[in-house]
């Protein structure tokens, strides 16, 4: 049964002039999904992630350390390390960019 | 929790005596201070200053973990490291960033950061923090964990680079 199961990701690169708690509660009212918590990651620079868990899915927003004024969505199904390790994800990045434009009027490409 | 008695130091199951040579504050021609210790000495000396009720729930995670999480990645990969960071490893909170930094962890509220050292996961899963709800919830049944956070917020799982 497990050999059939397939996860999926999405990975989206957000421009936005705002922080990052702005740009989560947009997000959190856009999809209608729970509010983000925050951290801290363990080790300098200690740089801050926004976390949400929704649906069997987990997003991780982060500043794009590239771009200024952009952040980078990421959003993977929980528990598919196996699927991940045997090539079975789907990636929803295009379909979800659109829908996610849609409903946020947020400026959204797919990253690289 | 390291225990001492004659010349031997167990911590966390594993005889760690043979390495306690402890190099302090050794000078170089060029007048440069090395403090460094070994390794062990060091591990033993952080378990020393450990609260007995951490170390005895490092002890149940280790063996949880051995029992129900790292199976399924030492598949994969069977040289993995895997270790915890953060105040449940040290028991104080050591990220300045933090408004509790400097104090003592609170056990009825607080989280394990779990890191799996392993080049072939790292590329595979890369370095986000990754739930595991199904071990979050074995962790959520043992007595002595009831004052994890909840989800991922609770316990996560990050892959680094062998030999970060």
């Amino acid at each position: 049964m497990k050999e059939n199961s397939y996860g999926a990701k999405i990975k989206l690169t957000i421009e936005f002039e705002g922080n990052m708690k702005e740009l989560c509660d947009v997000i959190s009212k856009s999809l209608s999904i729970p509010e983000f918590w925050f951290d801290t990651i363990s080790e300098p620079p200690y740089e801050t992630i926004g976390y949400c868990e929704t649906f069997g899915f987990e997003i991780d927003i982060q500043k794009d350390s590239v771009m200024a004024d952009s952040y980078i969505f990421s959003a993977v199904t929980t528990d598919t390390f196996k699927e991940i390790n045997e090539d079975r994800m789907h990636n929803l990045s295009i379909w979800f960019s659109s829908y996610f434009k849609l409903v946020s009027k947020l400026k959204i490409r797919i990253s690289d | 929790m390291a225990s001492g008695g004659d010349s031997k130091y167990i911590y966390r199951g594993k005889d760690v005596s043979p390495n306690l040579e402890v190099k302090v504050n050794v000078v170089d021609d060029a007048g440069n201070v090395d403090d460094t210790y070994s390794n062990a000495a060091k591990t033993v000396e952080d378990a020393s200053k450990l609260d007995p009720k951490i170390a005895e729930l490092h002890k149940k995670l280790d063996s949880l973990a051995d029992e129900h999480l790292l199976p399924q990645f030492r598949e994969i990969d069977p040289n993995l490291e895997a270790v915890y960071t953060g105040s449940f490893k040290t028991g104080t909170v050591g990220n300045p960033n933090k408004p509790t930094y400097g104090q003592p962890i609170n056990l009825d509220n607080y989280d394990i950061d779990y890191w799996i050292k392993s080049d072939k996961l790292y590329e595979m899963y890369g370095n986000s923090l990754k739930a595991n709800p199904e071990f979050r919830n074995i962790l959520g049944e043992t007595p002595g964990f009831e004052g994890l956070k909840p989800n991922k917020q609770g316990f996560s799982i990050k892959f680094l680079p062998s030999g970060n």
